[in-house]
């Protein structure tokens, strides 16, 4: 129990009729990556937010440290830190006048504040900004500087909407890496992300959200070990050239491979097309013969193992009835 | 400590303000002294009623200089009053639209950002009326006959402050929980500093409008400025002993409305719901 960090139970959110989070039971441990992964409107932002005191659950219960975070909302206010993606500034200040400001809310003074912001613009690399305004700053560094403030007051515990979501790549990995060494520091990350290679990268157990419901909490590896038993069909086709809404070819494709009744077949935006089939080899031919009826532009076929966001797609497939 | 360190977060808070808003900007005060203005201009015209034989006696029992004088302290107090209401008011929606609400929540330290907020309020507003003084100084002050208590004046202007402070506590507890209440809380509080006594005569309104102007500490604060001004603080014990009480009433109401509006907003996820 002493090495838990944040605990659930049975965490539930309504708004009205419509329910947010439905039974949410999961634990984290000290220095762990955890990641919560979901689409839009899994309910990821709305866990993180109650977890962060920001938002009251409808029922259940949700420990910090030990901590309720409704009962004891206030100490749980002095352990974590937050990052959200939506987070605003007071964009004419300087950073260092926004660091010195949000410390000071959390108590901090004098030598302390000012050695606590010197070593986190160092570890962020802002310290040649540091007396620019947020005005000038691009999209990363602000990140980062909302990072920065989440960590002023050494919290034992970082809570992180999205953390990583309009990074450049090479922001995005430098942002992980200091995660990374933050957890080995002993710092418990909850993250949140939508981004699954991200989180088969970096997280030490992810939980699997959709529609507000636990979808499966394990290792990335666990869970691709456990329910990746399929392999992947991935087709890259011209985007542009398709006659067809994306659903459209999904059910038109779906049809014509009707017998191979394990395929799941998934269009996702970025011009990819991804069957799921115990048999892929089999399969393919008739695949190809499908696409090549459709007139769609194939630029390549491959067949691989499933990843995270493979294994994701299946398993909400499998909740969803789909 | 704590207290050292909530007049910190208040004064910090306070400057971030004055860089947000960029409070020296010249329209900007520009812009309040033209609708400080407008509510001289309507004095004026309650100048020449009183000319034509309405309000009969008025000028009579206070003279023409100082039917001047009610006209100024009446306008300048609806602004200081209405200034630091709003300030105070829509601190938090400020911040909610701003997306910085949540990270203020979870500083924990709610009591010196709405004090960092009136301040700013006081500079800002301070700066206008101090302006309009000089020039209705310059321009009518030969007219004016001033008997000034200047310790009732101060302490009947404190407690204004006091009240108005505790009164946009109340009010933004209402306006986080919805932005549809925003509408409601202007066609609330607008009219009724029509009826504070401010520009005409309080005595004038029938009994239920004087009754209901005393929910605004304006109306007792109006009586407690114009007798410290010009009848060097003579009777003036009732105003600010009502001004007093305002004060407590509206302290009392916002120490246990507070919390509740925001456990509320808690519930509802309004907090976070920015604009």
């Amino acid at each position: 129990m002493s090495n838990l960090t944040i605990k659930t139970i049975d965490l539930c959110k309504f708004y009205g009729e419509k329910h947010a989070l439905y039974n949410i039971s999961f634990d984290v441990r000290k220095g762990e990556i955890f990641g919560l992964l979901g689409p839009n409107g899994a309910g990821k932002t709305t866990l993180i937010k109650i977890l962060a005191t920001l938002l009251l659950p409808s029922s259940g219960r949700a420990l910090i440290e030990g901590l309720d975070v409704v009962k004891d909302a206030k100490k749980v206010r002095s352990i974590i830190g937050l990052y959200l993606a939506e987070s605003g500034f007071y964009y004419r200040l300087k950073i260092r006048d926004f660091l010195q400001f949000f410390g000071r809310l959390y108590g901090l003074s004098g030598i302390e504040l000012r050695r606590r912001i010197q070593e986190l613009l160092e570890f962020f690399q802002l310290e040649d900004k540091a007396d620019e305004e947020i005005n000038a700053l691009s999209h990363g560094m602000r990140r980062k500087l909302h990072l920065a403030r989440a960590l002023l007051h050494n919290p034992s515990v970082l809570l992180l909407d999205e953390p990583t979501i309009g990074l450049d790549p090479i922001s995005a990995k430098d942002l992980r890496d200091r995660l990374k060494q933050l957890s080995r520091e002993g710092t418990t990350v909850l993250l949140s992300t939508h981004y699954m290679p991200e989180a088969e990268e970096y997280c030490d157990r992810v939980l699997l959200l959709n529609l507000g419901k636990v979808v499966a909490i394990d290792s990335p590896q666990n869970l691709i070990r456990r329910h990746g038993g399929f392999q992947v069909i991935e087709v890259l086709y011209d985007q542009k050239r398709l006659s067809m809404v994306p659903d459209r070819l999904k059910t038109l494709v779906a049809s014509r491979l009707k017998r191979e009744t394990d395929a799941s077949i998934y269009v996702l935006k970025d011009g990819r097309l991804k069957v799921y089939s115990k048999n892929a080899d089999e399969m393919l031919p008739g695949l190809a013969d499908a696409l090549v009826q459709l007139k769609v532009q194939v630029r390549s076929i491959t067949i691989a193992k499933p990843t995270l966001e493979d294994v994701f797609h299946k398993l909400v497939a499998g909740m969803n009835g789909g | 400590m704590r207290l050292k360190t909530a007049f910190v977060v208040a004064w910090c808070y306070f400057r971030i303000q004055l860089k947000q808003h960029e409070l020296m900007n010249p329209l900007s005060i520009l812009s309040s002294m033209v609708g400080t203005s407008i509510s001289i201009v309507v004095g004026f015209l309650f100048i020449r009623y009183c000319l034509a034989g309405y309000f009969d006696g008025l000028i009579e029992s206070l003279g023409y200089g100082n039917v001047m004088g009610f006209v100024v302290t009446g306008s300048i107090l609806v602004i200081l009053h209405q200034g630091l209401l709003n300030t105070v008011a829509f601190s938090l929606e400020e911040e909610r639209r701003l997306g910085t609400l949540e990270l203020l929540l979870l500083g924990g330290k709610l009591f010196p950002i709405f004090a960092g907020k009136l301040l700013f309020g006081l500079v800002r507003y301070g700066i206008t009326l101090f302006a309009i003084m000089v020039a209705v100084v310059a321009l009518f002050g030969h007219m004016f006959e001033l008997h000034v208590n200047l310790f009732t004046l101060t302490v009947s202007i404190a407690l204004l402050v006091g009240a108005t402070f505790f009164q946009g506590i109340v009010a933004q507890g209402f306006i986080l929980q919805s932005r549809k209440i925003i509408p409601l809380y202007t066609v609330t509080l607008v009219p009724l500093s029509w009826f504070t006594g401010a520009t005409v005569p309080l005595k004038i309104f029938p009994l239920w409008m004087r009754s209901l102007a005393y929910l605004s500490p304006l109306t007792p604060a109006l009586t407690a400025v114009r007798r410290s001004l010009f009848s060097n603080g003579a009777n003036v014990e009732t105003a600010v002993l009502a001004l007093s009480i305002q004060l407590l009433t509206y302290l009392a109401i916002a120490a246990l409305l507070s919390p509740v509006l925001m456990k509320r907003a808690l519930t509802t996820g309004e907090v976070g719901r920015r604009g």
